[in-house]
């Protein structure tokens, strides 16, 4: 079941980026605590065109979800060098095959994630378990909602 | 020696095990004295562990399958060292349950290790069984748990060429290398890097049973003897012949529906037969395989065995991550 929910959710990161015009994601409205869950990434998004924040923000709540139904059994995510390299594809792809950006276009912006995801999930390389999964998870669906 | 030769061995009295009620009352002593618990039962009154696993299908090695692909049963016994094999296998399952599904405070991760280390079990077992302090085969479960959480625990299969050991496949004859005598100082440096945490002795169904739904494996040791067979859910049948046999609880199977078809639970044992079973390999109502060489037996098959429990062994640190990778990216 998590693996048909993963396998979903990567069939609509193709579709959507793909096809479907950017300002048409379907992207919930994010509470007001997790808007500034951080506050440094919300202040560089404001630098950025709104279609380049829903982009980011739609790429981050499908890397949410996809974390948050990694199974434990043969889990797609092992560890967290495995959520860094899917981070790392989905981010390259949205930014530069998508949007047609360059890396530095946002001055602040890379150090700004970087800087939240490693508060939340770390800098180590360690075996994903159902307690920092859903860290992740959370800190990557905080991480939308920050970017809208 | 085969693996039919070996099977031979043991069905013409070739004894692996060796009972020890010494070894066994020196593991409860030590177990007392050293802070720990000799019996299971008491951890998990204490930790509020009991039934646990009550209902439920538990399948701690599918951690170590996860890590490490094809590591059980990490190839076949050379030697009358079944005790070492079985233990290897219960530190192995208990180390990545505790990372795939335990709290892993110390940020602990599997080791790195290559394809034919991987195939040979991860772990040496060879490590384990030169400090059974005798020269002949044969050891019992209390005095290999005392060895593995003072003495040699989880050793990498790998070169170690400054001792001029390579572990990285196994052998019966490195396995035989010492005994008698332990290893030289510089070796038991390198044995006792990755100690198993503690140990606890088991007693009983549920005990079997939560141990193994809170990621336990169990090395255990007994007389009895299975068909070379497993039927259509995985099981084997109890046969009349006996081997001294040492072999890893690696799963347990508690749901309402087994119990009722068997009259009991089940748990799954890991030999170190290597690829010697035929039968059904599905475990029931899942699309989960068992292990190479493993099969379900019914806990009334079992329920005479010596059971020693394993915690996870320190572990090997966390790797920093460069970064989150969004150099050159955005």
């Amino acid at each position: 079941m998590n693996r048909v929910l993963i396998a979903l959710a990567l069939a609509i990161v193709y579709a959507v980026f793909r096809f479907a015009p950017i300002p048409s994601l379907p992207i919930p409205t994010p509470t007001p605590a997790s808007a500034v869950a951080f506050p440094d990434v919300a202040a560089v998004a404001q630098k950025m065109s709104a279609g380049d924040r829903s982009a980011l923000a739609a790429a981050y709540l499908i890397l949410s979800r996809s974390v948050d139904a990694n199974p434990t059994i043969e889990p797609v995510f092992p560890d967290t060098a495995a959520v860094r390299r899917a981070h790392r594809a989905a981010l390259l792809y949205v930014w530069a095959a998508v949007l047609n950006n360059k890396a530095g276009e946002v001055p602040g912006l890379r150090e700004a994630l970087e800087s939240a995801i490693a508060s939340r999930i770390g800098t180590e390389d360690i075996p994903l378990n159902p307690e920092n999964q859903k860290e992740a998870a959370k800190a990557f669906a905080d991480l939308a909602a920050s970017l809208r | 020696m085969t693996i039919s030769e070996l099977i031979k061995s043991y069905e013409a009295g070739l004894q692996g095990f060796i009972a020890d009620p010494v070894a066994d009352a020196e593991l409860a002593s030590f177990l007392r004295e050293s802070g720990g618990y000799a019996k299971a039962g008491d951890a998990i009154d204490d930790y509020s562990l009991r039934d646990t696993g009550k209902d439920k299908l538990s399948l701690p090695y599918l951690a170590a399958l996860t890590y490490y692909p094809g590591c059980l049963p990490g190839g076949a016994q050379g030697r009358g060292s079944c005790v070492a094999w079985s233990t290897r296998n219960a530190a192995l399952v208990s180390y990545c349950a505790y990372l795939m599904y335990g709290p892993n405070t110390e940020k602990f991760r599997p080791p790195v290790v290559s394809p034919v280390a991987q195939a040979n079990g991860v772990f040496s077992t060879e490590g384990i069984y030169w400090f059974r302090r005798k020269p002949t085969d044969g050891w019992s479960c209390s005095a290999a748990a005392q060895v593995v959480v003072k003495e040699c625990g989880l050793l990498t299969r790998q070169a170690y060429p400054e001792v001029g050991l390579d572990l990285t496949e196994y052998s019966s004859s490195t396995e035989g290398r010492w005994g008698l005598t332990i290893p030289p100082e510089n070796v038991r440096a390198i044995c006792s890097q990755h100690l198993v945490s503690n140990a606890t002795v088991a007693e009983g169904w549920e005990e079997v049973r939560d141990m193994l739904a809170n990621g336990f494996a169990l090395t255990t040791c007994g007389g009895e003897s299975f068909s070379k067979q497993r039927d259509a859910f995985g099981v084997c049948k109890r046969t009349p012949e006996g081997w001294a046999h040492a072999m890893c609880f690696c799963a347990a199977d508690d749901r309402p529906e087994i119990r009722q078809r068997y009259g009991c639970g089940l748990v799954l044992l890991a030999n170190s037969w290597g690829d010697y079973l035929s039968g059904a390999d599905i475990v029931q109502g899942t699309n989960f395989r068992i292990p190479v060489g493993s099969f379900w037996a019914r806990w009334e098959d079992v329920k005479d065995r010596y059971c020693v429990a394993l915690g996870p062994s320190k572990g090997w640190p966390a790797a920093k991550l460069p970064d989150w990778g969004l150099g050159g990216v955005i």
